[in-house]
C-alpha cells in the first residue's frame, strides 16, 4: 500500500509499505476512503506547526471502512463505515481511566503528533471510532421491491406525502387554492394543448367541498388561509392525486382542534377503505387515537411494535426511552391484565 | 371590473404606461400613429422582444440568463459570414444558429441544476465563452448577408411588417403555453422549488426547458438582427443582455421568480425601444433616454415589490 509522508518540513514522499497488522485484540484495521486536507497540514508541510514532529503522515479528518477487527472489539464490525477520532489518547493515565480521553496527559493529534490517515490502510483502537449510521433495507410495494429516487417516482408509484413544513414544502403560499390543488395533477386536467379550466374547476371544487375548506373562493391566496385550512389544501392536493399510500408528517401541527378532529376522521376513513397511511407524529395521544399500529424508534432501531391492547400512551413513552414493552400480546382480548 | 382593477392594478402598470406613452406621442406628433411609424418600430423592437421573451422564461424560474448576448454574437457572426445566396444555405445556417442557441441554453440549465451554482455566474461564464467563440468566427465587424434573406425577414404584407405578425404569434403562443403543464411548472419552480419538487415536478427538465428556450429565442434574435443591420459583429449581443432583463422587469416579471409573463415583457421592450423617440418629440435631448430608462426600471421594481408586500400582508391593493 501507499502512504504519504512529510519527511521534514518542505519535503513530501510517497512510500510503498506493507499493509499494517492489528497489534492488539482491541484494534481495528481500517481501509481509508477519505481524508481531509486542512490548514494544519500546510503548517506541518511548512514546518510551522509547533506540535508536529517529523517524519509524519498527515491527515486528521479520516473516514474509512473497517476491514478487520481484533477479538475483543464489539462496537464496530467488518464493513462498517467509520470516522476516526482526531485525538489519540494513552488509555492509562488518570483522565483516560476516568473516561476523559480528550484531556489525556499524553493526548496526541492524529496527523501532527501521531501518524494520520493519508495512507491506504491504518490501525486504530476500536474505541476511537465512530460508526456512521447508514440507512439500509429496501422498500416493497405490494410485495414488489421498488427504488424511489425522487418525489416524482414515489408519486408515480401511488405514494403521496403530506410534508413537514406546509408553508414551504406543501404549498406555494403566494398562489391560489386552485393553483395549489391542480399543480400535481395538471396532466389529468389538461386538454391536448392546455389546462382545461372546466376540468380544473371541477377537481378543485370537488376536493374543496369534500374537505370543507373555508375560503371566499378558489382564487384566494393560500397565504390568507388559517393554518388548519392551509393543511386542508395540502390534503386536498394530495387526495386529488388519488394515491394508494399516504405518508403523513405531523399533519396536525399548528392546526385548530376542530380541524384536527376532521383530519383524524379522514385518516381513519382511508384506513377503512384499505388505503395504508404511514402517520408520523410527536403527539402521543394523537398516535393512540388514530393508529392501528405504532412503531417506536429508539437508538436507531425499531424499539417497539405496538398494536391492539399494547398500544397505550405508557408503552409509547416507555419505548421511546428504551423501556421494554409491558404488554406483549395484542388483539387477544381478555388475556392480559 | 372594479374588483379586478383593485386586485390587479400593479400588474396593469406597464400596459397603462404604454398606452399613456402612445397617447402622448400621438398628441405630440401625429405621424407616430401612422402605420409606417408603427411598422418601423415593430422591426426595431423585434430583436429585443425575442431576447426578452426568452429571458422572461428564465426569470420566471428564478434564474438569470446573461448568455443571451453571447448567443446573439455567435449567431449574428455565423449568419453574416457563412450564409450563401440560396434557400438551402439560408435554412441550413438558420438551423445551425438555432441549434447553437438551444445547445448553449441546455448547457446552462444542466450545469446550474447539477452543480447548484448561481445562474448569474454560470451564464456569465458561458457569455464570455460565447464572446470568445464569436471572435473566432469573425474578427471584425463586416460580413455579407444575402439580399433575399433580408427581404424575407423584413418583408411587408402591404403596410404591415412580418415582425408584427410574429409578435402577435408570440403572444398567442404564450397565452397557450402559460396554461400548459410545462408552462405552469416553470412558474412553480420559480415560486417554490421545494414545494414544486414534492409535487412531483422534475426540476431538471423544467430548467432545461426554460434555459433551452431562452437560448433559442436569443438565436432567433441574432438571426433577425442579421437581416436588420445586414452585417455581422462579434460584439453585437453585448447591448442586449441587461436591456432584456430590464424589458422583462418593466413588464412586471419579478426577479425573484414565479410571477410575471411574456405579454408584459413585449410591452416593456416596446417602451424601452420608443422612449428615445418620445423624448425627441418632447424636445428633450435623446441623451436623456438612458437616464429615463433607469428611472423606469427603478419604478417598475419598486411597484412589483410593493405589490408583493401587499399580497403578503394579506390585503388587496387599496
Amino acid at each position: 500500500m501507499k502512504e504519504v509522508v512529510v519527511v521534514e518540513p518542505g519535503k513530501v514522499e510517497i512510500r510503498e509499505v506493507p499493509v499494517p497488522e492489528i497489534s492488539s485484540e482491541d484494534e481495528v484495521l481500517i481501509q481509508m476512503k477519505a481524508a481531509g486536507v486542512c490548514g494544519s497540514d500546510h503548517h506541518i508541510y511548512h514546518g510551522s506547526n509547533p506540535c508536529s514532529t517529523y517524519p509524519r503522515i498527515p491527515g486528521h479528518e479520516n473516514a474509512g471502512i473497517v476491514v478487520k477487527t481484533g477479538k475483543n472489539v464489539t462496537n464496530v464490525k467488518e464493513g462498517d463505515h467509520v470516522i476516526v477520532d482526531l485525538l489519540s489518547s494513552c488509555g492509562e493515565c488518570y483522565q483516560c481511566r476516568a473516561g476523559r480521553k480528550n484531556v489525556c496527559e499524553h493526548v496526541r493529534v492524529r496527523g501532527s503528533g501521531a501518524d494520520g490517515g493519508w495512507r491506504e490502510y491504518f490501525t486504530a483502537p476500536a474505541l476511537s471510532l465512530y460508526g456512521v449510521i447508514r440507512a439500509s433495507g429496501d422498500i416493497r410495494l405490494r410485495g414488489k421491491k421498488v427504488t424511489l429516487r425522487s418525489p416524482k417516482e414515489s408519486i408515480r408509484n401511488g405514494i403521496a406525502l403530506v410534508p413537514e413544513e406546509r408553508g414551504i414544502q406543501g404549498l406555494i403560499l403566494s398562489e391560489s387554492i386552485r393553483y395549489n390543488i391542480s399543480l400535481p395533477v395538471l396532466k389529468k386536467i389538461s386538454n391536448p394543448f392546455q389546462v382545461s379550466p372546466k376540468k380544473e374547476h371541477a377537481v378543485v371544487d370537488q376536493y374543496m367541498e369534500a374537505l370543507q375548506i373555508k375560503a371566499e373562493s378558489r382564487e384566494m391566496a393560500a397565504s390568507n388561509l388559517s393554518g388548519g385550512n392551509q393543511q386542508k389544501v395540502v390534503m386536498a392536493k394530495i387526495l386529488a392525486m388519488e394515491p394508494e399510500i399516504f405518508l403523513m408528517y405531523d399533519i396536525t401541527r399548528g392546526v385548530d382542534v376542530g380541524t384536527k378532529k376532521e383530519m383524524f376522521t379522514m385518516v381513519r376513513d382511508f384506513a377503512r377503505e384499505g388505503r395504508p397511511v404511514v402517520f408520523f407524529s410527536t403527539d402521543v395521544e394523537e398516535l393512540v387515537k388514530v393508529c392501528d399500529r405504532v412503531i417506536v424508534m429508539y437508538d436507531g432501531k425499531a424499539g417497539a411494535d405496538l398494536r391492539g391492547d399494547a398500544l397505550t400512551k405508557e408503552n409509547i413513552v416507555g419505548a421511546s426511552i428504551g423501556n421494554p414493552v409491558e404488554v406483549k400480546t395484542y388483539g387477544e382480548e381478555g388475556e392480559q391484565e | 371590473m372594479r374588483k379586478f382593477v383593485k386586485e390587479n392594478w400593479i400588474a396593469m402598470i406597464p400596459y397603462v404606461m404604454f398606452v399613456i406613452m402612445v397617447i402622448v406621442m400621438g398628441a405630440l406628433n401625429t405621424n407616430t400613429l401612422s402605420l409606417r411609424y408603427i411598422a418601423n418600430k415593430s422591426d426595431a423592437a423585434f430583436s429585443l422582444i425575442l431576447v426578452a421573451a426568452g429571458q422572461t422564461l428564465v426569470l420566471l424560474t428564478g434564474g438569470f440568463d446573461l448568455s443571451v448576448g453571447g448567443v446573439i454574437c455567435i449567431t449574428n457572426c455565423l449568419a453574416a459570414s457563412r450564409m450563401q445566396d440560396s434557400v438551402g444555405s439560408m435554412l441550413l445556417w438558420a438551423g445551425i444558429c438555432l441549434a447553437v442557441g438551444v445547445g448553449t441554453g441546455l448547457f446552462n440549465g444542466y450545469v446550474i441544476e447539477r452543480t447548484k451554482l448561481q445562474p448569474f455566474i454560470v451564464t456569465l461564464a458561458t457569455q464570455y465563452v460565447c464572446y470568445g467563440i464569436a471572435l473566432f468566427i469573425m474578427k471584425v465587424d463586416g460580413g455579407n448577408v444575402p439580399a433575399a434573406y433580408i427581404n424575407a425577414l423584413l418583408h411587408r404584407f402591404g403596410p404591415l411588417p412580418l415582425s408584427m405578425f410574429l409578435i402577435v404569434l408570440l403572444v398567442a403562443a404564450w397565452m397557450i403555453f402559460k396554461n400548459t403543464k410545462p408552462g405552469l411548472h416553470i412558474y412553480a419552480i420559480g415560486s417554490s422549488e421545494g414545494a414544486a419538487r414534492l409535487n412531483g415536478i422534475s426540476i431538471m427538465k423544467t430548467r432545461l426547458l426554460a434555459y433551452g428556450l431562452s437560448g433559442a429565442f436569443a438565436a432567433l434574435a441574432g438571426l433577425f438582427r442579421t437581416a436588420q443591420v445586414a452585417s455581422g459583429s462579434p460584439t453585437a449581443g453585448a447591448d442586449f443582455v441587461m436591456i432584456s432583463i430590464s424589458a422583462a422587469v418593466i413588464g412586471g416579471t419579478a426577479l425573484s421568480g414565479g410571477s410575471g409573463g411574456m405579454v408584459g415583457t413585449v410591452v416593456g421592450a416596446l417602451v424601452l425601444r420608443t422612449i428615445g423617440d418620445l423624448l425627441v418629440f418632447m424636445k428633450v435631448s435623446s441623451y436623456w433616454s438612458s437616464l429615463v430608462q433607469g428611472v423606469l426600471l427603478i419604478l417598475a421594481v419598486a411597484a412589483s415589490s410593493y405589490g408583493t408586500l401587499l399580497k403578503r400582508r394579506g390585503g388587496g391593493a387599496a
